[in-house]
């Protein structure tokens, strides 16, 4: 999350609807779209980049996006935010890409059945698992299940806060997006939640829970 | 998150980033959010996507420039986007529209209503009417005559206020039929009335009573016809004047 720029999410809005309304009129369509795209191309790129896409994938889904809102304009109604309709047109763009993705690796998969050219065989078999032995496995589940259960009994924003950041690797102000509570909010639920598990846990555990100097803000 | 559990829609996370979904919603939302590392990286891209990019971020005016000329000529093979809010610019006309159909509708049936009771209250008082005695109502026998003389016809005379009159039918014709049909026309022409299922009555007769309302003054035909199945036969042809001195002022 960035914090609101020089333009304002209002002043945005606005010229939006502004270029919207200049796209009824139907006079110099393409051009008013153009002031559409230079508008969102960054944001739409960035929805593509953050997931991992290489860049020309990027620029990809970007232009089947924005294609997506030049032929599907009409349809859209002001009564809907401008922004959520963008964004489900840019989701859409990146679901099929990954089925298309998820597709074309069920085809790569049948044909090293077969074998390729490339593929001769000197490519040595791992003989060992990357997969932790089994007596480190177990103490890993139970290390998570000691976890899990301190969490339950935390408050519930605490617990939260503290899942987000454990689970999802979170940082404070996207945890505060995601609870719609302020970051000195979040930072202040962490603060107490590691001093009440590492109470709850002691110090076997302090090294597994996330530090919050770690962090920028 | 379980692989099987579905994922929150777009428009549901926009609502709750928002914050105008109900309390009970917001927090089924926020729980799946807890399990849910995509629903959560999908908030957060429609978070920077609503809150705008860094400036630093931003993309420079080159690569923007670069992006729109390799879009614009898809742009060009795309079919025309159809203009925007069409129901927002025929929105305004559609309720007047219907305003005015309505107000047709109302008219026409306010009318209509109206209409039905005026006749309502002439047919009560026409059966009120009828329903009273006609104290006096002539009674006329006629013989079946043919080319009768204007100054010798049998006449019917009504009193002023009288409405109904009765004709006594004496054919010459001994025949019986099945039932017999009587026309009723004016002796300058046109037909008055014609009924059909008289029979003769006890005394070889025919006996029929008319309203002044059908058969006020002037000079009449009645003409008898006997029914066999699909025969018609003339019985006997009676004309006679119908008169009505003025009424009392």
């Amino acid at each position: 999350m960035h914090p609101p720029t020089a333009r304002s999410t209002a002043e945005r809005s606005q010229i939006v609807r502004q270029i919207l309304a200049e796209m009824h009129s139907g006079s110099a369509k393409e051009e008013h779209f153009r002031r559409l795209v230079k508008l969102y191309y960054t944001p739409v790129y960035q929805v593509f980049a953050k997931r991992g896409f290489p860049p020309d994938d990027c620029l990809d889904l970007t232009q089947e996006t924005f294609l997506g809102i030049y032929t599907g304009i009409g349809s859209f109604r002001h009564e809907a935010d401008f922004d959520t309709w963008l964004f489900k047109i840019a989701m859409n763009a990146f679901r099929k890409r990954l089925r298309w993705r998820s597709a074309d690796k069920r085809r790569g998969e049948e044909v090293s059945i077969e074998g390729t050219e490339e593929d001769d065989g000197a490519t040595p078999l791992p003989l060992t698992s990357a997969e932790p032995v089994p007596a480190e496995a177990a103490l890993q589940r139970e290390r998570s299940r000691v976890l899990r259960e301190a969490l339950g009994k935390l408050p519930d924003q605490m617990r939260k806060c503290m899942t987000l950041r454990v689970e999802q690797d979170l940082k404070y102000r996207e945890i505060a997006v995601a609870l719609r509570v302020s970051p000195e909010t979040v930072k202040a639920h962490l603060f107490q939640a590691r001093r009440r598990l590492q109470e709850m846990l002691g110090p076997y555990f302090r090294d597994s829970l996330p530090d919050g100097d770690e962090e920028g803000t | 998150m379980n692989e099987t559990e579905i994922h929150l829609s777009v428009e549901e996370l926009a609502a709750y980033h928002a914050g105008t979904l109900p309390g009970s919603e917001e927090a089924r939302v926020q729980d799946h959010l807890m399990g849910c590392a995509e629903c959560t990286r999908t908030l957060l891209d429609l978070d920077a996507l609503r809150n705008g990019v860094d400036p630093a971020d931003e993309a420079p005016k080159a690569e923007k420039d670069a992006f729109w000329e390799s879009l614009r000529p898809q742009l060009a093979a795309t079919p025309p986007a159809p203009l925007p809010f069409p129901t927002r610019r025929t929105a305004p006309d559609r309720p007047e529209r219907r305003l005015r159909i309505f107000q047709l509708l109302a008219a026409t049936l306010a009318a209509a209503v109206v209409g039905l009771a005026l006749q309502n209250v002439a047919l009560r008082r026409t059966v009120g009417d009828l329903s009273q005695p006609d104290l006096g109502a002539p009674v006329r026998d006629l013989s079946a005559t043919s080319n009768r003389e204007a100054s010798t016809l049998p006449v019917v005379t009504l009193a002023p206020e009288g409405r109904f009159f009765t004709l006594i039918l004496s054919p010459a014709d001994p025949r019986g039929f099945q039932e017999y049909e009587v026309v009723l026309e004016r002796a300058a022409g046109g037909e008055v009335w014609r009924g059909r299922g008289l029979h003769k009555n006890a005394v070889g007769t025919f006996s029929l009573t008319f309203a002044r309302r059908l058969a006020g003054p002037g000079d009449y035909t009645l003409r008898l016809l006997g029914i066999e199945g699909a025969r018609r036969e003339p019985v006997g042809t009676f004309s006679f004047r119908v008169e009505a001195p003025g009424r009392p002022g």
